[in-house]
């Protein structure tokens, strides 16, 4: 049993947007993977919830007209990965998305469930991040969209407005298009783990040249990153060996990392400079180049 | 204890779902979540509780077919939805292959994780998909056993995958 | 039949989910049990309050004041209380204070949380090291649970000869045994017949333990007091003392209430709070000839207790006995202590001390090789038991032993001389995968050490039932090893019956004696062989009695005990241990046959190291042992992959973090057991010789695969990494980081 005080089941959007907004206090839920777990630890005590679940269309994902790749906030990560828009254009995304939990968990959790409970160790977090993905935000009173980066408040707090549903992710086809990517969760097993450290790399390569790079971490820091130095130092570099190296180096500078009981902070450093290489080189193959020396 | 919020959101529900073939239709507390409604008011005890934090896939049931932890999903969220539990695969007694392949192939020792691995393969089956070796292991990675080292678990996975292959070659639908 | 793969008898009630766990069991009426505890790991409990919002009243409240009978748990030295009362010293987190109960289960999790214990600290002992100083006194004289002192010949004059003399220290942890089935209890008590019946149904892998136990903390004579052993979902040691305790008080809840009660442990406060492996640390010294000969060992082997002795003398004594490894050694002496600490107590984890001990001693020879120039296999070679030679303790040994085929047919399975030779060739290559092979050569003695079946002098029967078939009559408990088929196929065998005739009586102390616990290896080997002569009495006995002719047909069989059981009313023979003649074990001096015979084995794996991420794969395994005779290959095998995959977990990945004296991560998410991506195939290769003294020739296999794999891997880190500090277990990459920093730091 759950220490829930009351559970609100809108079936539309809009009844949502509005029960939301008469009560911001209520709890979103969308898969539950999170917000009941915290329960069952003795967090979120008697809380009333706002389940999505019943809301048509939340869970789409879509190919808009401009390009952009629409994915519903409520769509579960076994959508995600099985998705052929996304095998197609985003396969990092797919990457991501099969790495988190398990598949029980994969065929319930939800993307815009992750991003919102704002876990520096979401794996669909680092990966947004690297794909310039922008958030639809909705109230009853209207819409906005931000960059992944203005998501991020701190420490497991989001910039969601009181009644602010999330609503969709929206991957511009300047994020994705002609792009190879690669995402490595680091976890103690290869199954159910939460990541240690999440490294999400797109790249586009034009005759062996860095046209474009970008790095996404999780868990490198209090909230997910991109490595701004390292991207600036990729562009328009030829690729290789070397580049990629010095790469990695930068990737560790936006980094505080942390010792916990998964990892101590040196370890964390020496995975994110050896995983941001390894994440690289192979985003740098599937873009079409090659780092030989 | 439980109180309404302004809107005067009530506390109980009205759950209709089938499980196992059947219909129900019971009046829930919303805080149940489907493993306490299936175990404590349905009787279904071959749905287990493991850890309660969906890690162990011990309470795993298939939702519309689809493997989900049942000790982390809201009873409420079952409504006008399909459930099968263990209980549910064999008909009059009689085992499913599935079934078949985990006692012959030794896949069940201490059977605490059986009835979930069970549904999850069977899932896998019912997919028609084709799975290898690693794939296998990964569909089945939401169980923890600790008696098995899961090799056994696995060879009737791909044995059961293997004869549903053959059936279908030799009754194409 | 002996030697055929019978199905598992219970295998299709698990599959179709009709097997009754303890929690499955209806119980209509029945209140919820829950446990309030000490987060203090010291001090002195001054008052138990109350919160407000909670309508105490409703509730039914247990203290130590309650007890009826005794506070303290029946073992192997009572000094264990179920609960600890005001003015008493709390000894250690998560220590029982106070019991609840109540019909709403979600109104009494509230409650708990609504407790407030007041407990004057007092300064604790968290470690062997503080224990060993005394820094400060906690338990007797000396802070020692147990010390056993094991002398062979005479070290002493050997260290200044011998050509070589290296000592090493090795510690493992804790581990946790991680039955997905977490520990539960239901409980009635109530007056029957004008007397009170106390009635536990459970989880628990030793019903007679519990029998005693309550005995004890209800002051009643057996007649009144019933203990149920439930389908289990897994054990390994976790269920085998721990049960007297919550079983205590889930009986406590239920003759306080006058009503059933249910005492689930939910996982974190089974974690939290329940047995463990202990953890060790192990100093050895050895001394060598320059050709390799073993001339001397010396081993201080100490065991992290916790709070209370509970199984700690049992443990020590198996480690202790298990320090020589299977090597001839001429001199030896093994000093094994288990010290007091005030953490929840640990108790017993399959292998029971000996995965401790052959850790230290396995990885020490391979460190030992690499000192004296000399190949792993060859050093071990030279120095293997065989027929004639005897133990640290004296015992000789009399079966014909052949170590180095065992050995040699695990390394030839993995291809170990190929696979050394290919990396020694790719390691030095850059690139930061590191390959290597490692193994270890261990055994384990199989039924009680020393004395132990004596004392229990088990017994176990065969009983017909009405419809002509045959029961078996045994406290032995099926925790998924596969216990209810392999002894109907002992029986089965002896009356020459297919095994669909012999079935399992319900595991009840109502209805089947006293076969001592399902631990120690000793289910098939002793239990089985007490059977195999029960069942050939009970056949004599229809002969006898003129119901049954030979030769037989199972129907003429069949029909002769239908008959018989009409007749008589019932029919039943029971068999007791009896001592083989020629053992003999002296307690005191600690010499003589440790055990009546052991199993012996060779595991050899093999793993990539990631020299970037530094995760450990273990990307293939060999298990090679002599079993005497292997009663049911699939269920044996089984035993071995799961053991093997437990090993690989404690060598890798499992590790108990405590802080203030407790488990702080008690969850499945950061307590972690390899899922099904994290492990090889493990090929499994059984070896027979058959020991006169078990059914068919069977010896034991329980616990023998949880010795193996830990340092056959850190061996195999050894030959990927080269000769870094690989001492301890588990060997997480966070510490193998550090151990390489070692060495490039200098």
């Amino acid at each position: 049993m759950f220490d829930i005080c009351e559970l609100c089941e809108p079936e539309t959007l809009a009844e949502a947007k509005a029960i939301f907004r008469a009560n911001p206090e209520l709890k979103v839920i969308a898969g539950g993977t999170d917000v009941l777990i915290r329960m069952q630890h003795g967090n979120l005590a008697g809380a009333g919830l706002l389940s999505l679940r019943n809301i048509p269309h939340l869970d789409e994902i879509q190919l808009l007209a401009d390009g952009t790749i629409s994915v519903g906030a409520m769509a579960p990560f076994t959508r995600i990965f099985e998705h052929e828009l996304i095998r197609k254009h985003v396969p990092v995304l797919g990457e991501a998305s099969v790495s988190m939990g398990g598949p029980q968990v994969r065929n319930v959790a939800t993307i815009g469930g992750n991003l919102c409970n704002g876990a520096v160790s979401a794996d669909s977090a680092s990966t947004l991040f690297a794909l310039d993905a922008l958030l639809k935000l909705e109230t009853a009173e209207g819409e906005r969209i931000i960059p992944m980066r203005d998501f991020y408040a701190g420490p497991g707090k989001v910039n969601l407005l009181p009644g602010e549903l999330l609503v969709a992710i929206l991957i511009p086809r300047e994020g994705y298009e002609g792009m190879g990517g690669h995402y490595i969760k680091f976890a103690p097993r290869k199954a159910m783990d939460i990541a240690t450290l999440g490294v999400a790399v797109v790249c586009k390569i034009r005759e062996n040249r860095f046209v474009e790079l970008r790095i996404g971490l999780g868990v490198a820091a209090p909230v997910p990153v991109r490595c701004f130095e390292a991207e600036a130092y990729a562009k328009g570099r030829e690729v290789t060996w070397e580049c990629v190296q010095e790469i990695a180096r930068l990737a560790l500078k936006p980094a505080k990392a942390r010792s916990s009981w998964r990892a101590s902070k040196d370890y964390r450093e020496h995975l994110i400079e050896v995983l941001a290489q390894r994440a690289v080189a192979e985003a740098v193959k599937r873009g079409g180049g090659c780092c030989a020396d | 204890m439980l109180t309404k919020n302004a809107a005067g959101v009530k506390a109980r529900k009205r759950l209709c779902m089938t499980v196992n073939g059947r219909a129900v239709e019971i009046e829930i507390d919303i805080r149940e979540s489907l493993l306490d409604v299936l175990r404590d008011r349905l009787q279904f005890t071959g749905v287990k509780q493991g850890c309660s934090v969906g890690e162990c896939g011990a309470c795993t049931v298939l939702l519309d077919g689809t493997p989900v932890n049942s000790c982390i999903y809201l009873a409420a969220w079952a409504h006008g939805k399909t459930v099968v539990t263990i209980e549910g695969l064999a008909q009059d007694g009689k085992l499913t292959p599935v079934q078949e392949a985990f006692v012959d192939e030794g896949a069940i020792q201490c059977g605490f994780c059986t009835p979930g691995v069970v549904l999850s393969t069977t899932a896998m089956v019912d997919s028609g998909k084709c799975f290898t070796h690693d794939e296998v292991r990964r569909e089945l990675s939401g169980h923890l056993c600790r008696c098995t080292g899961y090799q056994k678990i696995v060879d009737a996975a791909e044995r059961a995958l293997r004869e549903a292959e053959i059936a279908a070659d030799e009754h194409p639908v | 039949m002996i030697g055929a793969s019978s199905p598992r008898k219970e295998g299709r009630a698990k599959v179709l989910g009709t097997a009754i766990y303890t929690d499955d069991k209806f119980m209509p009426g029945a209140l919820h049990g829950l446990t309030v505890r000490s987060e203090v790991p010291r001090g002195i409990l001054r008052a138990i309050h109350f919160g407000e919002g909670i309508p105490w009243e409703e509730f039914t409240l247990v203290t130590a004041a309650d007890i009826p009978g005794t506070n303290l748990v029946a073992s192997v030295v009572d000094d264990q209380p179920f609960l600890i009362g005001i003015g008493e010293e709390i000894t250690h987190s998560q220590q029982a204070v106070l019991l609840l109960a109540h019909a709403d289960r979600h109104l009494a999790e509230k409650a708990r949380r609504a407790v407030r214990l007041e407990i004057e600290e007092l300064p604790a002992v968290l470690d062997i090291q503080s224990s060993l100083d005394l820094q400060p006194l906690i338990y007797g004289a000396d802070n020692l649970l147990k010390e056993i002192r094991i002398a062979k010949g005479d070290p002493d004059p050997v260290w200044a000869q011998a050509a070589h003399v290296i000592e090493g220290e090795y510690r493992t942890g804790a581990q946790e045994q991680m039955y997905i089935e977490p520990n539960a209890m239901l409980s009635v008590v109530e007056p029957k017949n004008g007397v009170l019946q106390v009635t536990v149904w459970g989880s628990l892998q030793c019903p007679y333990y519990v029998h005693g136990a309550l005995k004890q903390l209800f002051g009643l004579p057996e007649k009144q007091v019933r203990v149920v052993a439930m389908e289990m979902g897994g054990a390994f040691g976790g269920k085998e003392d721990y049960p007297s305790v919550n079983g205590g008080h889930a009986a406590l809840l239920a003759w306080k209430s006058a009503k059933p009660v249910r005492l689930i442990y939910d996982r974190e406060e089974d974690l939290a709070c329940t047995t463990k492996r202990h953890p060790s640390r192990t100093r050895l010294r050895t001394a060598f000839a320059a050709d390799g000969t073993l001339l001397a060992l010396e081993a201080d082997f100490i065991l992290d207790g916790g709070a209370y002795a509970t199984l700690s003398p049992v443990v020590l004594s198996r480690g202790a006995v298990h320090a020589a490894s299977v090597y001839r050694c001429p001199h030896v002496r093994i000093h094994a202590r288990a010290v007091a600490t005030n953490t929840p107590p640990p108790g017993a984890f399959r292998g029971f001390g000996a995965p401790q001990s052959l850790f230290a001693m396995e990885r020490h020879m391979d460190i030992c090789a690499r000192k004296l120039g000399l190949d792993a296999v060859e050093l071990r070679r030279k120095n293997f038991l065989r027929m004639g030679d005897t133990m640290a303790t004296g015992q000789v040994i009399r079966e014909d032993l052949d170590l180095a085929g065992l050995m040699d047919r695990a390394l030839t399975a993995i291809g170990y001389r190929d696979k050394r030779a290919a990396f020694a060739l790719t390691n030095p290559e850059d690139g930061p995968i590191k390959r290597g092979v490692g193994f270890s050569v261990f055994m384990h003695g199989c039924g009680f050490t020393g004395n132990g079946e004596s004392h229990v002098a088990s017994v176990a029967g065969v009983e017909g039932l009405a419809d002509g078939t045959v029961a078996v009559l045994a406290a032995s408990t099926e925790m998924g090893q596969g216990k209810n088929t392999v002894f109907a196929q002992i029986v089965a065998e002896a009356l020459q019956l297919p095994v669909e005739l012999v079935d399992t009586a319900p595991v009840d102390t109502d209805r089947v004696p006293n076969s001592g616990p399902t631990v120690a290896s000793r289910s098939t080997m002793m239990v089985g062989r007490i059977l195999e002569d029960a069942a050939i009495g009970f056949k004599q006995a229809l002969v006898q009695q003129g119901f049954l002719a030979e030769p037989y047909t199972p129907e003429t069989f069949q029909a002769a005990v239908a008959k018989a059981v009409a007749a008589l009313g019932s029919l039943r023979c029971y068999g007791q241990y009896h001592r083989p003649p020629g053992l003999q074990w002296n307690d005191v001096t600690y010499q003589g046959d440790a055990y009546p015979t052991y199993s012996w084995a060779c595991y050899a794996a093999e793993v990539a190291v990631d020299l970037d991420t530094y995760e450990v794969k273990v990307a293939d395994f060999v298990a090679v042992q002599e079993v005497g005779r292997v009663v049911n290959p699939t269920l044996a095998a089984g035993q071995i992959e799961g053991g093997v995959a437990q090993g690989i977990g404690w060598g890798l990945w499992e590790e108990v973090t405590m802080q203030r004296g407790r488990m702080v991560n008690n969850q499945m998410t950061n307590y972690i057991i390899p899922t099904a991506m994290d492990l090889p195939r493990i090929q499994v290769i059984f070896l027979e010789n058959a020991h006169a003294g078990g059914p068919g020739g069977a010896k034991g296999i329980g616990e023998l695969p949880m010795d193996g794999p830990a340092p056959a891997v850190v061996n195999a880190l050894e030959n990927a990494l080269g000769a870094l500090r690989l001492d301890e277990v588990p060997m997480t990459p966070d510490r193998l980081l550090e151990r390489c920093e070692e060495v490039t730091h200098g």
